[in-house]
């Protein structure tokens, strides 16, 4: 009887050990789960980190950390197309010295870059730098690790803020009420979801800035102390491990004596460790920078000013340091540059295309689209078509002559094919193996995506432009007459 | 050290490790260091605070007394020393609770009269730092006096225990409002508690995060309707001040509970069953019932301890319900110096005053109309008047000033505009749809655990303790990640104090 209730007893705690270990296991489960969908999904910091752990090891030849500058000036497409320089931008906006110490020393852990490039702006910064979005943005993307740690202890002033910011889940959960399917679906979309965005983001707006104009002479103004202490801690980790680093300052609409005067003391701190020290500022004719068109904002470079100050950055950095021409490399391990490249390309492509209003010219673009695009037409009033439109759809294919017609046509490599709809009167289609485009009479929108275009009560032709390869909506608009209108 | 704070959290794990791993014996002077520490740092501006003096200082007193109480016998000669006793120790607790609690406003109560007769008003310029918690420790330090002066309990020899007994962490802080008689045999036999044991692991944490639920989801997310509404009142009509009132008798619920729940769950961890603070006091049928439902603790204090000493029930009606008004009105000062807690204090005793006078017109009443009045419809009825009842009361809890109190409930009987409540008018008192929709499902949640609370007369954790173990873990999992996602926390936020941290 007595070993019976032992063994009664043995067989309880056994069964309650294993619930509860299951249960611990279950909770990790949906904890790994939850964190994926909170996670902060911006490209500012936080998504760049996970493309950067996504590179091949030992494939970065130059590393470029910093402010937002470097994420939306240096364009990693242009430095590999033009110089033939695999790169990658670990920035984050307002980035202080001590996230990208950290960063360094987190990214060295798996490539080994020929050359550092160091943003300054760091050192122009002098009120409190450690405000939640500045850590959020610098800190978040990084895995768990001591650089992690370090990070956030560097960032914070006392043991509560650390605490804060080490247990993630406080800031993450606080995005519950922007939830959405994307983040469900862990389908990233446009602009990061390619596992070849090297950390790049290129802006397309265009601000009418004036040159910024300064005095000769400035003297020296010493940077905040901590900005100071992990600069000097990144000069010396360079130096310690043989990493050759430059440090530059890009070109700033907003450049003041007063900047000029913190990146001289930087300038000198830099000389004291034989590094160069780079204010492209001084090289804006050189570089030939359109104040009027080549900035996005006061700070940031637009698609047509990146360009031109990435081609020159490439020309200094193939000058003045030994880097190699990897486009002729065939192991493969460079790929994914090529790629980077072609995205760029085709997001620039798409942005030219949504920004033409003029229908004879958008008909003229449409006709050059490369077979990577993907064209669906709907007709749903012919009383104002051009002839420009008419001879469009019947180069294609596209009979118009019959009005709220219920057919609906995509156009893929220059063949026409008609899409009949579904019992749910949906017209679907699946796209690059992956995507699926659905057409309804209310409206286009991709079932993954959640991207949604309203159709109904439209006049003219609707036309709806994807982008097979960056797996993106180009365009979706209403031609109606000689008008172009945006869905 | 807030409950809902993860220096709570840090320290709790310490706490339930050490004490797992420390030989059974040990136990409970490892309680006692940790609720020491608990107390003494509670604040980490002013670590080990001066005015831990004060609850040492309540601890000594009661001990001692109650120690030389007890040898005095208790009839014959010695019966007055015992009496001395007593009043010496009640003069020594409550003349700290006064002199911490009441000073300023007994000052401001008889400055006018001072000035009335040509006298310098007394200055009431200084500022008297209370000790945290010192109405809950003192409360259960006279307790336990009374109870061994009428030698329903030993006194407590062992000056360990009556110290743990005092400031044992869960409930220093908010209550509950221990008993010698329910606490101290428990302490004394925390070397019995098991180190494994599933069910009673699952109810404290069920209990914990239930707490923090009520605390972080509903209670501080309401709060926003609350202090948005009557913080500016004077751009609400009466649809938003009446909401905003359901709101806040929420709100207080919530907060109040939730501590008390997340005390009761950390005790079950340690092998200890403290008070349940309250029992789904928002279902009640009258305001005497919400009292026993409602800080079960308190009310049990005062009716053992004010209400039955004064003859309780059993005297004319006159006396017994002057019996009530005075505890009423003890209650309201205990929660706080201020004419609006004894007005709220008062309003409940003359509550139970007229429930009681105009009973018997009411049982004829229902008679003569055939009332049936064990139909849900009948019962439904009482209950949303006795939650309105309840609730005007809180508006005076709420506002300190009478006179805004008062414009507070004639606003609620302006024009109003009942639109309000379908177009979309209360997603613009401090929350938006998105918070709105949840708060909603929280607190249903909360109905639907008050009623389960009710009808089985169980603790919450009890209650899923009968449940089958695939639906207390979706419980558990739910209330977690409730908890986790969308309770008021984080760098953006401060972590919000419980309201009845402040009496």
């Amino acid at each position: 009887m007595k070993v019976k209730e032992v063994l009664f007893s043995v067989f309880k705690s056994l069964k309650n050990a294993i619930r509860a270990v299951a249960f611990l296991l279950l909770v990790a489960f949906l904890i790994n789960i939850w964190v994926g969908w909170l996670k902060p999904k911006h490209f500012d910091g936080n998504l760049m980190m996970d493309a950067f752990y996504a590179q091949q090891e030992n494939s970065v030849d130059v590393l470029v950390i910093g402010s937002s500058h470097t994420f939306v000036d240096v364009n990693t497409g242009t430095l590999w197309n033009e110089h033939g320089i695999p790169s990658f931008v670990i920035g984050g906006s307002l980035q202080p010295f001590w996230s990208s110490y950290y960063y360094l020393k987190e990214a060295v852990k798996t490539q080994t870059p020929k050359l550092v490039i160091l943003e300054a702006l760091a050192c122009n910064i002098e009120e409190d730098n450690t405000f939640p979005g500045i850590i959020f943005n610098n800190v978040y993307g990084m895995r768990w690790g001591m650089e992690k740690l370090e990070s956030i202890r560097a960032s914070v002033f006392d043991t509560d803020g650390f605490v804060d910011y080490a247990l993630f889940f406080e800031d993450y959960h606080n995005r519950y009420p922007e939830l959405d399917m994307l983040d469900i679906s862990g389908d990233l979309g446009d602009s990061v979801r390619q596992e070849y965005w090297k950390g790049f983001y290129d802006y397309f707006l265009i601000q009418d800035l004036s040159e910024p104009e300064f005095t000769e002479e400035v003297l020296p103004e010493p940077m905040v102390n901590k900005e100071e202490y992990y600069y000097r801690l990144i000069l010396d980790f360079c130096q310690e491990n043989d990493i050759p680093l430059l440090i530059m300052v890009s070109p700033d609409g907003g450049y003041t004596d007063r900047a000029r005067a913190h990146y001289a003391y930087a300038s000198e701190i830099a000389d004291e460790y034989g590094v160069n020290f780079v204010d492209f500022n001084n090289y804006y004719d050189e570089i030939g920078l359109d104040f009027s068109y080549d900035f996005a904002d006061l700070g940031h470079l637009n698609h047509f000013g990146n360009r031109k100050f990435t081609e020159y950055l490439g020309d200094y950095l193939t000058e003045n340091y030994d880097l190699p021409d990897r486009r002729n490399d065939e192991s493969g391990v460079y790929d994914s540059w090529d790629e980077n490249y072609h995205y760029l390309e085709n997001r620039f492509d798409n942005y030219v295309l949504s920004d033409t209003f003029d229908v004879n010219k958008y008909l003229g673009r449409l006709v050059t689209l490369s077979d990577e695009y993907e064209v669906f037409v709907t007709i749903s009033d012919l009383t104002y078509i051009t002839d420009e439109m008419r001879t469009y759809l019947g180069i294609n294919g596209i009979p118009s002559a019959r009005p709220y017609d219920e057919r609906r046509w995509v156009i893929r490599g220059g063949n026409t094919t008609i899409l009949y709809p579904d019992e749910n009167g949906l017209y679907y289609e699946e796209i690059a193996g992956e995507h699926h485009l659905a057409i309804s009479l209310n409206g286009t929108f991709f079932d993954d995506d959640d991207v949604f275009i309203e159709l109904e009560n439209q006049t003219g032709v609707e036309i709806v432009v994807y982008d097979t390869y960056n797996q993106t909506v180009a365009d979706a608009v209403v031609i109606f007459g000689t008008e172009v209108w945006r869905l | 050290m807030l409950f809902n704070s993860l220096h709570f959290a840090l320290f709790f794990l310490v706490v339930m490790a050490v004490f797992y791993v420390l030989p059974p014996r040990v136990r409970v002077w490892w309680i006692l260091v940790a609720s020491l520490f608990f107390y003494c740092f509670e604040s980490r501006e002013n670590p080990i605070s001066e005015q831990s003096i004060y609850l040492f200082t309540a601890i000594g007193v009661s001990y001692v007394t109650g120690l030389i109480m007890g040898l005095v016998p208790s009839e014959g000669r010695f019966k007055i020393l015992r009496v001395i006793l007593l009043l010496e120790g009640l003069i020594a607790d409550f003349g700290m609770l006064f002199y911490f609690k009441y000073t300023k406003f007994f000052i401001e109560l008889i400055n006018p009269s001072i000035v009335q007769r040509g006298g310098t008003p007394i200055s009431t310029d200084f500022n008297l730092l209370m000790p945290i918690g010192i109405s809950f420790f003192i409360f259960t330090s006279t307790g336990y006096l009374i109870d061994v002066y009428k030698r329903k309990i030993e006194p407590e020899k062992n000056p360990f225990y009556y110290a743990l007994f005092t400031c044992f962490f869960p409930c220093i802080m908010s209550g509950p409002i221990e008993r010698a008689d329910h606490l101290i045999p428990q302490l004394k036999k925390l070397h019995e508690v098991k180190v494994i044991n599933v069910d009673r692991m699952s109810n404290g944490i069920v209990l914990i995060l239930w707490g923090l639920f009520a605390k972080m989801v509903i209670a501080d997310r309401i709060a926003m309707i609350v202090d948005n509404v009557y913080g500016h009142y004077y751009n609400f009509g009466s649809v938003e001040i009446i909401f905003a009132s359901i709101c806040y008798s929420i709100q207080i619920y919530c907060d109040f509970m939730s501590y008390s729940t997340i005390a009761m769950g950390c005790s079950k961890m340690m092998g200890i069953d403290v008070f349940d603070n309250f029992d789904a006091p928002y279902l009640s049928q009258s305001v005497q019932e919400f009292w026993r439902r409602w800080h079960i603790s308190l009310s049990s204090w005062l009716r053992d301890y004010v209400y039955i000493p004064l003859g309780g029930s059993r005297c004319s009606k006159i006396r017994k319900y002057l019996n009530v008004m005075i505890t009423f009105l003890v209650s309201g000062i205990w929660h706080g110096a201020g004419i609006n807690f004894i007005i709220w204090g008062g309003i409940h005793g003359a509550l139970q005053v007229i429930d009681g006078v105009t009973s018997p017109l009411r049982k004829k009443i229902n008679e003569l109309t055939h009332a049936k009045t064990d139909s849900f419809g009948y019962k439904f009825g009482r209950g949303a008047v006795t939650f309105i009842l309840v609730d005007l009361a809180w508006v005076f809890f709420r506002v300190t000033d009478f006179n805004l109190a008062v414009e507070l409930i004639k606003r609620m009987f302006y024009k109003p505009d009942l639109w309000l409540l379908f177009n979309g008018g209360l997603y613009t008192l401090g929350l938006d749809q998105k918070e709105f929709n949840i708060l909603f499902m929280a607190v249903l949640a909360l109905i639907v655990m008050d009623i389960a609370k009710k009808k089985s007369q169980k603790p919450v954790g009890d209650i899923m303790l009968d449940q089958p173990w695939w639906f207390r873990w979706i419980v558990i999992i739910a209330l977690f990640f409730a908890v986790l996602t969308f309770g008021i926390y984080g760098p953006a936020f401060d972590a919000s104090g419980f309201i009845y941290l402040q009496f």
